[in-house]
């Protein structure tokens, strides 16, 4: 654990940081090193010298840029403090540009841990201060023990600081007042290899830029060009890479109150879920995964939908799995929640005019602690939101609606990808679900009782 | 607000003020929209009729330009005025109703416990009528009611502010 903080302790990131920011340059210099050392004399190290005359300008290029990175690195790296003091954590910077981050504990919304490639190699990580609104502050690079040291003092300090009410750590009642986050840690789901291909080609923008390669193929054959394929082969490399590698060997680990997410191949990322901070679920399956029985689960977490790098933050609770998965997720994430419990509401006959092929899937459910809507062709989802989540109601109705007598209910949260809307029910019907939304979202405010249950926290 | 008293149809009763009657705005600010019209309109159809004309070397953008000029301004110099009468707001005991639109017609219910910020923002034409508009932010989307009278603004903020400090809850 970190030291006893009752002096400010200032502290630099580990001295390896600018080898790591310097990575790929010092790669491409390796391997074209390498190869030009493969290719000449093997026992002749002075042939590397030729190199330099051979490629001339180009190598003299990289290598001087790898060194200015380097040293600017060594600099910055100097220049850069942490400070975890009483009330506040302070990253200062005091290079060309001078900045103190200050983030005051109450603000910290999560602490996810990621490892790139280079640093993984020489077993370092970056912390990632996630402070909800704007984009979150970065620690590069330190050891990966205290970057989990910093993070878990971080997570107890800013428990600490929130108020008692929804105080993730008091799942446990047994313990003192601090209790380890790091310690119990329980295994909810994996993702398998094979689950999260089969989601990843199956998804809508995997398949469309799979359509237009085919008709570009069918083209190219017939006299066309085959150049421009490579403009529809990058994205779909790119899904890969976000859906397969990047979820590669994903687990989902329970600790304590909150939830961790640990995923990647190349890169490894762990990831701190605050239970509390979810605002809302979505269950999502592709047409296509369906004769798999496959569905993915993500949250909206508040903060979350703010940021900018969309690469460090996943929202994904499960990438790849089967409905026993989804269950363990969703009881992982509220325990007093159970989906089968829902009482499904379908849509009134008119509702058959505009949602000609999902009228049956199609619903809503008011239940105890939850309001639910189910929709969708291509992606199937099923999007739940607590009522003590609910920031507002939406009652629209569009011109065909108005023809037919049907509303839309939609329940408005903070960004991100949930949302929860009952469509094409009756006018009055709607009118009441909105104000019976609004009741319920009421009561759920008053005491925050209706959170704990969800969460299965002993107020 | 008149038409909304009426309510036969259930369609209208859909969106009937949860209080006696919708509050609606200020008739400065229709006449803010309604000088909006008058310049936004004119200053495109001409832009389209100089662009085109010029383009294709011809008179016939800038005649069927001024053809529709008359009648489509008209059009939408009426709209506004229902837009204007579609608009409102009731405040109860812990939510804000807004309500707004002709082709989509929507209600928004907003919490007084959910507002993180209350904004009053005024632009120059609108500051010359003395109008302003309240925006409420959320954790959510936020929900704006346009053109009330500006001391009608700054006293509503106050009330939601006040109100939303009692029933503030957490996130």
């Amino acid at each position: 654990m970190i030291k006893p903080p009752e002096t400010a302790v200032s502290e630099r990131p580990h001295p390896l940081t600018p080898v790591v920011q310097a990575w790929v340059m010092l790669v491409a210099l390796g391997i074209f090193l390498f190869r030009e050392w493969i290719e000449g004399d093997f026992a002749d190290i002075s042939s590397l010298g030729n190199a330099f005359q051979v490629w001339g300008t180009g190598l003299w290029t990289v290598l001087i840029i790898t060194v200015i990175q380097i040293v600017f690195g060594i600099f910055r790296w100097i220049a850069t403090r942490f400070i975890a003091d009483e009330s506040e954590f302070r990253i200062e910077r005091t290079f060309i540009w001078h900045s103190s981050d200050r983030i005051n504990y109450s603000k910290i919304q999560s602490v996810d841990i990621h490892q790139p490639f280079a640093a993984r190699l020489l077993g370092l990580a970056k912390l990632y201060v996630d402070v909800g609104g704007g984009p979150g502050k970065k620690i590069e690079y330190l050891s990966r023990q205290r970057a989990e040291e910093l993070r878990d003092a971080l997570l107890r300090r800013s428990s600490a600081e929130l108020s008692p009410a929804i105080q993730p750590e008091e799942t446990d009642p047994g313990t003192s007042a601090e209790p380890p986050l790091s310690a119990p840690e329980k295994l909810v789901v994996t993702a398998r290899p094979l689950h999260l291909v089969i989601i990843a080609v199956t998804s809508t923008a995997f398949l469309t830029l799979f359509l237009f390669l085919i008709a570009h193929a069918i083209w190219a054959m017939s006299g066309g060009v085959w150049e421009p394929a490579l403009a529809l082969i990058l994205p779909l490399g790119g899904i890969i890479t976000t859906k397969v590698v990047g979820q590669w060997n994903y687990r989902l680990i329970q600790s304590g109150g909150s939830l961790r997410v640990i995923r990647g191949l190349t890169s490894v990322v762990s990831q701190t879920v605050p239970r509390h901070r979810i605002q809302g679920i979505r269950i999502s399956q592709p047409l296509l995964a369906r004769p798999f029985g496959l569905w993915r689960v993500q949250v909206t977490v508040l903060g979350y939908g703010i940021s900018t790098d969309a690469d460090e933050i996943n929202d994904l609770m499960m990438p790849a799995g089967t409905w026993q998965d989804v269950s363990a997720a969703l009881h992982a994430i509220w325990p007093g929640f159970n989906l089968a419990d829902l009482p499904w509401q379908g849509q009134p006959p008119a509702a058959r005019w505009l949602t000609w092929f999902t009228y049956r899937h199609r619903g809503w459910s008011l239940s105890r602690l939850i309001f639910a809507s189910r929709r969708g062709l291509w992606n199937r989802r099923i999007d739940l939101v607590p009522y003590a989540r609910i920031q507002g109601i939406d009652l629209s109705q569009g011109p065909l609606q108005r023809l037919l007598g049907l509303a839309c209910v939609n329940v408005r949260i903070s960004p991100g990808s949930v949302s929860a809307t009952a469509g094409h029910l009756l006018g009055a019907e709607a009118r009441r679900l909105a104000e019976q939304l609004t009741e319920a979202g009421r009561s759920a405010r008053a005491g925050d009782l209706a959170l704990h249950a969800l969460l299965a926290i002993t107020p | 607000m008149e038409e909304e008293k009426v309510a036969v149809d259930p369609l209208n009763d859909l969106f009937c003020s949860p209080t006696e009657a919708w509050t609606s705005l200020d008739p400065n600010y229709l006449k803010v929209r309604r000088i909006w019209v008058l310049v936004f309109w004119p200053t495109l159809l001409i832009a389209i009729a100089l662009g085109l004309g010029l383009m294709w070397r011809s008179w016939w953008p800038a005649i069927v330009c001024g053809i529709v000029a008359i009648p489509w301004i008209g059009l939408m110099y009426w709209r506004e005025g229902r837009l204007f009468r579609a608009r409102g707001f009731a405040e109860r005991e812990t939510d804000l109703y807004v309500k707004e639109g002709l082709l989509i017609r929507q209600l928004t219910i907003i919490p007084y416990g959910r507002m993180q910020v209350i904004q009053v923002n005024a632009g120059p034409i609108s500051r010359a009528f003395g109008v302003a508009s309240v925006e409420l932010v959320t954790a959510g989307p936020s929900a704006t009611i346009p053109g009330l009278n500006a001391k009608e603004a700054v006293a509503l903020r106050d009330r939601l502010s006040l109100r939303g400090q009692q029933q503030q809850a957490g996130l």
